[in-house]
């Protein structure tokens, strides 16, 4: 009750401001307390002095903490691309609006939820000044992650009490799941006889043909007077002999209740994906749940991730998955299916 | 300096006052804090040995061992508190050696303040409150060091291996920094130890003093000090006379330099030590306005002298009280509070007619002593005759088995006097003349009266008094001997008259039929000069006299008479007499149902309103503080600013308000297309204004 309680006020936007004990803060109330007992049960004013100063130390501590936090911003962090289980540094911004007095002890970090945070910390942040700093995020799985906004807090004058702001900035962040390394090396099954292959797009130096722009493609790419006629962006694409694409087949359905093996299935597709793709190969991505057409290079990456990220785990049912993943696979006929099964 | 090296000093420092406010009790033998001192002085220099996990494991076992060892000596002492402060004591200084990261830090400042604490009960005095000060400013700086110290160890081992020697080497390069400190840091420390200083008093003044402590009294120990038992060894009381200890301080308006107190007299010699004999005693009774009078008559108390005396603890009950020659009456101040105290103050009177009060042990009690001071007429003494009362000559003329040439040297010494007066008179100018005074002198164990007397002429007051009651009792005249007070110091900055241990005094009271009892001292004036302090010392003693007053007042003898009366001054119900040793001015039942009528008066409908609303409205308050202003646009000294400011207060006047979506232009157009006669005065104002806002530097 008392951690949910907690959690609630920590999450709530009601309370701008979060108060907490730190270990020595717990025990600094302890021993007040403690000494008001004692002063009030013997009457000797001495004990009421400490114990009148312990009381000033803890009110110093929460008001000086206060006006530490006040005039300190923090910009919000964008275009964040974690890997799930993996640290991920994201450089803050903090910037200290204040005319006078420097702050100290500050640490700041993105409050996002369920990912634990190690923050950025600043020592000594002087009037009118702009500091960065990393802070390190950890997501324990893939998905779609909500961000509140970006956390202030300190500790200082005492160490007593953490008190912390939150300046809210809503967004997003997209967490890609693990890359599992495939357990093979060299030559994939399949891809013997690469160079009698037919000509695809990809890296070379010959025109390979035009498409529309799509999300992860080099701007410089863009062909401007095309695209004006079009009136939609388009992209060159050139030819890239010898390189047979692949279609990864991912089985997003679960076998049985437990969801894990899926989510498996799910790091392994990544890892072969991404790991075909640094190859220099053309790489689709086929799931019960669709999927991203063949492609090359970072742009495909992202987009191969991107999916990853956010696909579902189905349910067990009758249907196979076979004949969902092989329509859509034939979309790019002569393309190898690399199966992932749970 | 670096970082680490200043926090360590400031550290050494917070532990050093501690100690000092424990090692100034007294309580406890001077080797136990300066061997804690010098542990955590090596502390801060040798502090890189005690860092391998073995040293503090193995420090972990001797504190063990240690802790067991304390436990027995307390249990076998039955002093546990005595032990415990020390098992403290050395706590801190094992630790002291072992500060590494910022939680041995904040520890260390937990074992100092529990030394605080402790020294809180162990040392009521005046060093106590000096040491506060350095305490707490040390304090404020070490846990802001401290606080520091642990985002420097954040910073320095984030994701790193501990033990790992570039780990270690980066947090030594963090910890050396020298940047830290600067003068913001330095300001924000002086506002914080202020504000600490500040809500410690007003914690400190306005915390209620009700519970049990209210039952007990501030105790203090109690000063040692012979004379005022019933039996006192000759030359024991004036041993005491070079110990500047003020023992009382008095207020009277007729007072005067040199002040003598008088104390208890004593009746009986037998030859090595007086005993009182007579110290049967009667309780007094006290009148409504809680005088006790010595004798009867004196109703009211009219022309005689009033002294204030704050009188500190001295050890040993009951207690003499003391008052200028002759005592008539002593008052307590009235305190209707007073009468819940289980242990109450009462007077009694013995047979010689001393006062002394019961109470509470070691404390320091305030009351007022009225005195007939009259000066004696000599014809008047000298035709009193000596007519005695056959009581009072069995005894106050017993002696002992005297030396005959002792015998001898009385008639020798008044011859040709045909009276007590002028006998007694005799004998003064005996003493004053053929003895000199001295603090030096021995007499030896066998008769040190005779040898005084006869052999060897130095002495201190005690053996002048004895020596003229021993003369004057050999000749019939009953007299006795009396301590006290004085001489004494016009304490300039307290405006008291304060009295030393070294003002401890002894003369003499002869009895004359109808008129009592008559103060003589046969020791040389010149006693009062050997006890004056050089110039300077006196001047700096007394202004340290005058603080350790006003902080035995108002700090350890600070009470809910004291609060009450601040409430009262509060509520301008009286006045809070500054000027008196009680600083309560005599607070009374009446005062206390005025206070309760006025405080039930208040409208605490209201307060408890106000205090339900004011987290609402707070959080109101904070939403508003915290709604960004709109910042207005340009330079506001601008002439094309300020035509275009008044251009738009003038349309809103008229109704024409730009709607948040319109830019200034868009704004313009329409109220130009509505007006077409104002168009090109719009768009001119406004396009200044797009000028001077967006392109100021054309």
């Amino acid at each position: 009750m008392a951690n949910r309680l907690e959690d609630f006020v920590w999450r709530s936007d009601f309370f701008p401001r979060k108060l907490s004990f730190t270990k020595e803060g717990k025990a600094l109330v302890a021993i007040s307390i403690g000494l008001g007992i004692a002063a009030v049960n013997t009457g000797n004013n001495l004990l009421y002095l400490v114990f009148g100063i312990s009381l000033a130390l803890i009110i110093i501590s929460g008001l000086l903490s206060e006006a530490n936090l006040r005039g300190v911003l923090v910009k919000p962090v964008s275009g964040l691309r974690p890997i799930a289980g993996q640290p991920l540094s994201a450089v803050l911004t903090v910037t200290s609006n204040r005319t006078r007095f420097p702050a100290f002890s500050i640490e700041a970090w993105p409050l996002v939820e369920q990912a634990s945070s190690t923050p950025g910390r600043i020592l000594d942040l002087s009037p009118g000044t702009t500091v960065e700093t990393a802070c390190s995020l950890v997501f324990p799985k893939r998905g779609l992650y909500q961000m509140k906004g970006m956390v202030v807090a300190t500790e200082f004058p005492f160490s007593f009490f953490k008190k912390s702001l939150i300046i809210s900035s809503k967004s997003t962040v997209l967490v890609y799941p693990r890359l599992k390394k495939p357990a093979f090396t060299g030559a994939l099954v399949g891809f013997e006889g690469e160079d009698e292959s037919r000509p695809v797009a990809g890296r070379g130096v010959e025109f390979f043909g035009v498409r529309d722009f799509r999300q992860g493609d080099n701007p410089r790419r863009v062909l401007h007077r095309l695209s004006a006629s079009k009136q939609v962006p388009v992209v060159r694409e050139d030819e890239q002999l010898g390189v047979q694409s692949a279609w990864v087949a991912l089985v997003n359905r679960a076998t049985t209740k437990d969801e894990a093996d899926v989510e498996d299935a799910i790091e392994r597709a990544a890892g072969l994906a991404v790991y075909l793709i640094n190859q220099g190969r053309m790489v689709g991505l086929s799931t019960m749940s669709g999927g991203v057409p063949p492609g090359t290079g970072e742009g495909q990456v992202t987009r191969i991730l991107d999916f990853l990220a956010t696909v579902p785990v189905l349910p067990a049912n009758d249907k196979s998955p076979e004949s969902i993943i092989d329509s859509f696979a034939a979309q790019a006929p002569g393309a190898k299916l690399l199966w992932v099964r749970p | 300096m670096t970082f680490d090296r200043l926090h360590r000093i400031v550290t050494l420092g917070v532990i050093a006052c501690g100690l000092g406010a424990l090692h100034f009790s007294g309580e406890f033998p001077i080797w136990v804090s300066l061997s804690a001192f010098l542990v955590s002085v090596a502390g801060v220099k040798l502090h890189p040995r005690f860092k391998a996990n073995w040293v503090i494991r193995a420090a972990g076992v001797v504190t063990a061992i240690a802790g067991i060892a304390f436990l027995w000596l307390a249990i076998s002492d039955e002093d546990y508190l005595y032990w415990a402060i020390i098992f403290a004591i050395f706590l801190g200084a094992v630790k002291s050696l072992m500060l590494r990261n910022d939680a041995d830090f904040m520890q260390m400042y937990a074992l100092t303040f529990l030394h605080v604490m402790a020294a809180a009960v162990v040392n009521p005095g005046i060093s106590f409150g000096v040491l506060m000060f350095p305490y707490v400013i040390l304090l404020v700086l070490g846990l802001q060091l401290t606080n520091l110290r642990k985002g420097i160890q954040g910073q320095a081992l984030e994701g790193a291996k501990t033990g790992d020697l570039q780990t270690e080497r980066r947090l030594n390069l963090a910890l050396a920094r020298r940047d830290l400190i600067h003068g913001g840091f330095i300001s924000v420390t002086v506002g914080v130890t202020l504000s600490v200083f500040l809500i410690s008093l007003v914690f400190f003044f306005i915390f209620p003093r009700l519970g049990f402590g209210f039952f007990a009294q501030q105790s203090r120990r109690g000063m040692a000090m012979t004379g005022f038992s019933d039996q006192v060894n000759l030359g024991d009381f004036g041993n005491i006379a070079e110990d500047l200890q003020v023992v009382m301080r008095v207020k009277s308006p007729n007072a005067q330099l040199p002040l003598r107190m008088r104390g208890q007299s004593l009746d009986f010699y037998d030859g090595k030590s007086w005993k009182k004999t007579t110290h049967r005693r009667r309780p007094m009774v006290v009148d409504s306005d809680g005088i006790a009078r010595v004798g009867r008559g004196l109703d009211p108390l009219e022309g005689v002298v009033a002294q204030e005396i704050y009188l500190e603890p001295l050890a040993g009950s009951p207690r003499v009280l003391f008052g200028m020659s002759t005592p008539v009456a002593y008052q307590r101040p009235p305190n209707a509070l007073e009468a819940l105290r289980p242990k109450k103050w009462r007077f009694f009177r013995d047979l010689a007619g001393d006062v002394v009060l019961t109470g509470p042990d070691a404390v320091s009690i305030v009351y007022t002593a009225y005195s007939e001071v009259s000066d004696f007429n000599p014809q008047a003494l000298r035709v009193a005759g000596n007519h005695y009362d056959e009581r009072l000559l069995e005894l106050y003329t017993e002696l002992p088995p005297l030396n005959p040439l002792v015998e001898q040297l009385a008639s020798d010494v008044v011859a040709g006097q045909n009276n007590p007066y002028d006998i007694a008179q005799a004998i003064v100018s005996f003493f004053h003349k053929e003895f000199s005074y001295s603090l030096n002198s021995s007499h030896g164990d066998y008769d040190p009266l005779a040898d005084f007397l006869l052999n060897n002429r130095e002495g201190h007051c005690e053996y002048f008094a004895s020596g003229m009651v021993i003369l004057l009792r050999q000749l019939g005249i009953p007299a006795r001997i009396v301590n006290g007070f004085a001489g004494g110091i016009h304490n300039e900055y307290g405006d008291y008259f304060a009295l030393r241990k070294s003002d401890a005094h002894s003369w003499v009271e002869v009895y004359f039929p109808d008129n009592g009892w008559v103060t003589f001292d046969p020791t040389p004036p010149a006693f009062l000069t050997s006890r004056a302090s050089p110039g300077l010392l006196a001047s700096l003693m007394e202004a340290m006299d005058a603080v350790q007053l006003a902080w035995y007042r108002w700090v350890v003898e600070y009470n809910l008479e004291k609060q009450i009366s601040f409430l009262s001054a509060l509520f301008s119900l009286k006045k809070d007499n500054e000027n008196s040793f009680t600083g309560a001015n005599s607070l009374t039942r009446n005062d206390i149902r005025q206070l309760w009528y006025r405080l039930k008066a208040l409208p605490w409908g209201y307060f408890g309103l106000a205090l339900l609303l004011i987290p609402p409205l707070g959080i109101v308050f904070i939403r508003l503080l915290r709604t960004p202003k709109k910042k207005k646009l340009g330079d506001q000294r601008d002439p094309a600013v300020k035509a275009y400011n008044q251009l738009r207060r003038e349309l809103k006047s008229k109704g024409y308000i730009k709607a948040p979506t319109e830019t200034q232009l868009d704004f313009a157009k329409r109220v130009g297309a509505e007006n077409p006669e104002l168009y090109d005065h719009l768009m001119t104002t406004t396009w200044a204004y797009l000028e001077a806002v967006f392109n100021p530097k054309a």
